[in-house]
């Protein structure tokens, strides 16, 4: 693909006006509340805006259409998966996280377990979903941009990296927010233009975008069937645990229920959300099927020109072959550029989420005991962790090149099911957690999700070669999990310390605050 | 005004927290259920019965009962956001602030 001057020109234009977001933003930016949380300013509309676009990164526009063009129906079903744990977000949590919470999801947990070990072990687990997510966005930044712009692998890397570590030293929580809700209504209004410039194809008729889609489709009528993703129910439920409750173990999503100011505007934010990506899902269902039709009959978009053989730029490109095909290098451009948007918008939020971790559960909470720190060196701090993070991310996006990183998302999500939703699920639910059955339960949970996502298919036999694998499912959230819930439940029963007897008693208090909200406003203007 | 920690001992003890906890609880973990259920139904058909679910929907159309379900699901989900945030702005939100007023004016 040669580069495109339109793609060029609308990123520039993007990344200007994100910088003048982000000086704008840094002369608002002063204390650690501002810094971590937007001083708790953002309404639900902008927080539910903002919440759906890290939700959808680039992978979930590339990846997720070009699932549906691979495999059809499983793809749906893929997006229901994704799609579902955001009521359930709202209905178990999203309310009680405003109520209770600070600056990250930790805070909740040590609410009424202020422990060293367990910010420990959850600074931990913050870090690796953080990081696991980070990688595949680098890596698939790297891949796209030297694709779309010609700029080589590394210094796309390098740039995105530097991007944003601007975004987020400078501009904070802010800056990160409004970065991500200007990308969220660019790739909805992108995502719309290619449904309806696509179902104009079709005279705007699902059956008979249907119908042709199965008649060219080399699985024909079982396309738009159950395949193969779906098919074993331990791996069809494991997947399914992840997604769902991955979502509810997010950092760097549960820390944008801290931007708003109250629990009404928390639900709104997830009427939004949920609105905003179960719209896209269904319109990338529909984005996918056409482009069965128009791009996968079409010599142009495929290697040496023939039809059913390689893609262009990988499959991830259909999306936005689609867009040429529909729009022309006018439209191409502008996907391009949205696409790449994205993707700093989503690791500018990542980086907040992990620099927000190392600075506020490790230096302040655990180094420095929750004493003796200032707003001020809680943030210098937090700035210095966005550049290391951000290194880090740069080096790891050009060690990771070219390889198949699926199953870091996969590890992302188990992850964030297995050692983050659980502790804080039971923090706001049972009265008789305690600070040392949230630690163990929460490393057991982080170890045993590494150790089988390591000795899965997707590691074990496709990156490291072996002929069979040890741990025969992708996910392991429906192992994981319960081992979770199961240590959490024992140690905590077991643990007859004081600081035990302490938690237990300070649930009731907790729950007045977190029904009613009480002693919240207090917390978000200090 | 009165300290912090004997507001949140009378509100503990007060009948309309009890309400407003009872009532939160039961409309969130009957929707949570509710939508679970669904949720792994049609995973549960997708494993056991693909057949069913690739039955087109009217004898002369390509779409079939799985796209049907699947789209009613996330209807579902959706649907059962806005029922949350109605009776949670509305019915759940109108008990708190009587529970806070009560207990403000009660000394």
């Amino acid at each position: 693909m040669r580069v495109n001057s339109t793609a060029v020109s609308m990123f520039l234009a993007f990344v200007s006006v994100t910088f003048a977001i982000t000086f704008w933003a840094s002369r608002r930016t002063k204390t650690a509340n501002d810094f971590y949380s937007a001083g708790g300013g953002i309404t639900g509309l902008q927080n539910g805006l903002a919440v759906a676009g890290d939700y959808l990164s680039a992978a979930t526009l590339l990846g997720v259409t070009s699932l549906v063009y691979a495999r059809g129906y499983d793809g749906l079903l893929y997006c229901v998966g994704f799609f579902i744990g955001w009521p359930i977000m709202l209905f178990l949590m999203a309310e009680r996280l405003r109520n209770l919470g600070r600056y990250t999801f930790v805070d909740i947990i040590a609410y009424r377990l202020d422990s060293v070990s367990l910010r420990c072990v959850a600074t931990l687990s913050s870090l690796a979903a953080v990081f696991f997510y980070l990688i595949v966005q680098m890596v698939g930044a790297g891949e796209l941009v030297e694709l779309l712009f010609g700029i080589r692998y590394d210094y796309a890397v390098i740039l995105v990296g530097v991007a944003m570590i601007i975004y987020v030293t400078f501009g904070g929580m802010l800056a990160t927010t409004w970065v991500q809700i200007t990308k969220a209504v660019l790739l909805m209004f992108g995502g719309t233009l290619l449904l309806i410039l696509s179902l104009a194809h079709f005279n705007f008729d699902f059956e008979t975008l249907a119908s042709r889609a199965i008649a060219v489709h080399r699985n024909g009528v079982a396309l738009l069937g159950p395949g193969k993703l779906f098919a074993d129910p331990v791996s069809a439920v494991s997947l399914s645990l992840a997604a769902i409750f991955g979502l509810c173990g997010l950092p760097h999503i549960l820390m944008r229920f801290f931007t708003v100011p109250d629990a009404r505007e928390a639900r709104r934010s997830v009427l939004v959300a949920t609105t905003c990506i179960g719209y896209m899902f269904i319109a990338i269902f529909i984005i996918g099927l056409a482009s069965i039709v128009i791009v996968g009959t079409d010599p142009q978009f495929f290697e040496g020109s023939r039809i059913g053989g390689m893609l262009l730029g990988g499959p991830n490109m259909v999306a936005l072959h689609l867009a040429k095909a529909t729009g022309g290098n006018l439209f191409l451009g502008f996907l391009s550029a949205v696409t790449f948007a994205t993707i700093l918008a989503v690791v500018s939020g990542l980086a907040l989420a992990g620099a927000s971790a190392i600075s506020h559960d490790f230096y302040a909470n655990v180094l420095r005991r929750g004493k003796n720190t200032s707003e001020v060196s809680e943030v210098r701090v937090t700035k210095i962790a966005t550049l290391f993070i951000g290194v880090i991310a740069v080096v790891l996006g050009i060690f990771f090149k070219g390889q198949n990183l699926a199953f870091l998302v996969a590890l992302a999500f188990n992850v964030a099911a297995s050692a983050n939703f659980p502790p804080l699920l039971l923090s706001m639910y049972w009265r008789g957690l305690t600070s040392r059955g949230a630690a163990w339960g929460s490393f057991a949970g982080l170890v045993s999700t590494v150790a089988m996502v390591i000795t899965s298919p997707a590691v074990w036999v496709k990156v490291f070669g072996h002929p069979h694998a040890i741990f025969p499912y992708d996910h392991p959230a429906a192992f994981s999990m319960p081992l979770t819930f199961i240590v959490i439940a024992i140690v905590s029963k077991l643990d007859r310390s004081p600081a035990g007897m302490k938690a237990r008693k300070a649930f009731n208090a907790q729950s007045v605050r977190a029904q009613t909200g009480l002693g919240a406003e207090v917390a978000m203007r200090h | 005004m009165m300290s912090n920690e004997v507001i949140i001992e009378r509100i503990e003890r007060h009948h309309l927290f009890r309400e407003l906890a009872i009532r939160r609880s039961r409309l969130a973990w009957s929707l949570t259920i509710i939508l679970l259920i669904c949720y792994f139904i049609l995973i549960g058909l997708v494993t056991s019965r693909p057949a069913f679910l690739r039955e087109p929907v009217t004898s002369d159309s390509v779409t079939n009962v799985g796209i049907v379900l699947a789209v009613a699901l996330m209807s579902l989900g959706w649907l059962s956001t806005w029922i949350y945030i109605r009776s949670a702005n509305g019915v759940l939100d109108t008990l708190r602030d009587r529970l806070l007023n009560e207990v403000r004016h009660e000394s």
